[in-house]
Parts: structure tokens; C-alpha cells; sequence
């Protein structure tokens, strides 16, 4: 990826945790934490494991069903997306 | 040279069309708007300056690069102001409104970077709080450049401007990418 989207990317980021974090979105409490999670944990790619967000301070204190259903739901709207390869717990944060 | 500096042109060519097309938008509407219904107020600020919002963006993504990829399209909505519009700009403005968001970029992330678990939990935040910084310093330099003392007209105008610039070009940013998302899935 070269700097320059890169850098978008980054913005992108900010732009989006801040619709987020103002309640501008129309997702739930759960979708909202499970996501920001997510991008948090997010590595240069954007990929992440949900090991990695179950132990995130953001999903942490979620019931399990709240947050697998949360995660589903992000699945569904398209802003969190399956490895392709259905490797186990493996997701993707869409571009937002 | 550039390669040296690790500097990119598309990189360049992003930040200008977002500074020219911010500047645009000020002088173009929000400028003719304030001098409806605000005429008392000096036109040397604008009440919301977008542009001040893609200082901060590009000095808080790319660091001190972000001054060097902002000069030239900065010196360049300077000299359409003064030839072109007749606004009475000092030619050292451009130089000091981006000095201040580096400093106030240094500031917060030297402050941001002390503490254990960075100062805040989002960067839009930190953003905000950079903006803020840089818009005060930016009506106390120009407020120095043009009457070599405090001018409070001045520094409170050019910082409110600053910061409801910053404001504005944040939420408008967001209502880009919702449109973005709702068009893309039509397409």
C-alpha cells in the first residue's frame, strides 16, 4: 500500500470511530463497542482474530452470546467481513 | 531530493486539492455569507475557516511532511486572497498558521505520549484538542502580525473560526463517507 493510502486509510479510521463515538451510526451499544474493538485490534491489513477482541477493555465485559451476536450483526451490515478462506475467528474490518 | 525527504506526489496532490478545495468553499460561500450578515467583522478571518482542518489532518497523519506538502497550495490561496480578492493578508500568514499546528501537533503528542495509555482513547479527539491549540496560537501570531501586539478581535475571530473550521470539516467528512456507503451499495 503506498503512503499516501495509507495515510487515507488512517483517516478513514478517524472519520469513522468519530461517527461512531458521537452516536451517529445507526448501530447498537454492542455493534458499536464490538467494531471500534475491532479496529483497534486491526493490524496493517486490517485483519484481526476474535480472541483478540474478546480480551479488548472495549467487548471484554460482554456476554458471549451479546457478542457473537454483535459480531454477526457487523458481518451482516458489511463492515466486518469473514476470512474468505473460513479460517477459524479470522475477520477483516471492511473499508469504510 | 523528494525521494531523500521521502516525500510522494500522490501524497501532495491529496492534501493540495483538499486545502484548495477547502479554501474554496470559504471564500466562495462562507466568506460572502459573513459579509451578509456579519459585515462589522474584519474579512482577514472567516467565521468557519475549513482549511485550518485539513492543516491539522495533514500535520497530525504525516508530521512535518504535512508542512512541506501544505506550502505551496497555502501560498497559493494566499496570493488569490490578496490579488484576487483584495483581502489584506500578510505574506508571513500562511508560514505562521502552519508553524502553530506543528507546535500544537509536538505539544499533544509529546503530552499524549507521557502518559501510559495515550491521553485520549480516540485520535479524533486528539485531533480536536490539536485543533484547538493551533487555532488560539494562530490569532495570537496573527494578531502579532498585524498590530504587533494583542489584538482581541483578532485572536478570538481567528481562533473560533479556526476551530468551527475544524468542526465543520470533521462532520462533514462524515456525511462524505455516509453518502460514500450508501451509494456504493447501488453501485
Amino acid at each position: 500500500m503506498s503512503d499516501a493510502m495509507k495515510q487515507l486509510s488512517r483517516l478513514a479510521k478517524l472519520i469513522f470511530e468519530m461517527e461512531i463515538d458521537l452516536g451517529l451510526s445507526d448501530l447498537s451499544q454492542p455493534e458499536k463497542l464490538v467494531l471500534m474493538a475491532a479496529h483497534e485490534q486491526s493490524d496493517a491489513d486490517g485483519q484481526f482474530h476474535t480472541h483478540q477482541l474478546l480480551s479488548h477493555p472495549l467487548s471484554a465485559k460482554m456476554a458471549r452470546p451479546t457478542f457473537f451476536r454483535a459480531l454477526k450483526q457487523l458481518e451482516q451490515k458489511e463492515l466486518l467481513l469473514r476470512n474468505p478462506e473460513k479460517k477459524r475467528g479470522l475477520y477483516s474490518v471492511a473499508e469504510t | 531530493m523528494l525521494r531523500k525527504l521521502k516525500l510522494d506526489w500522490l501524497t501532495f496532490v491529496v492534501v493540495s486539492v483538499g486545502y484548495i478545495c477547502s479554501y474554496t468553499i470559504t471564500s466562495g460561500l462562507v466568506l460572502p455569507l459573513q459579509k451578509i450578515f456579519a459585515p462589522h467583522l474584519p474579512i482577514v478571518f472567516s467565521v468557519v475557516f475549513l482549511p485550518h482542518g485539513i492543516r491539522v489532518l495533514a500535520v497530525y497523519f504525516l508530521g512535518w511532511r504535512g508542512l512541506i506538502y501544505l506550502l505551496p497550495s497555502s501560498y497559493l490561496m494566499w496570493a488569490t486572497s490578496v490579488y484576487g480578492n483584495s483581502i489584506d493578508l500578510t505574506i508571513l500568514s500562511p508560514v505562521a498558521s502552519l508553524s502553530v499546528v506543528y507546535v500544537a501537533v509536538r505539544m499533544v503528542k509529546t503530552y499524549s505520549g507521557s502518559q501510559n495509555k495515550g491521553a485520549f482513547d480516540f485520535s479524533w479527539k486528539e485531533c480536536l484538542v490539536i485543533a484547538a491549540i493551533a487555532s488560539v496560537l494562530n490569532g495570537v501570531a496573527h494578531s502579532m502580525l498585524y498590530d504587533s501586539a494583542f489584538n482581541w478581535i483578532l485572536i478570538i475571530g481567528y481562533s473560533s473560526g479556526d476551530m468551527a473550521g475544524q468542526v465543520v470539516l470533521l462532520f462533514l467528512m462524515i456525511a462524505l463517507m455516509r453518502l460514500n456507503r450508501k451509494l456504493s451499495k447501488f453501485i
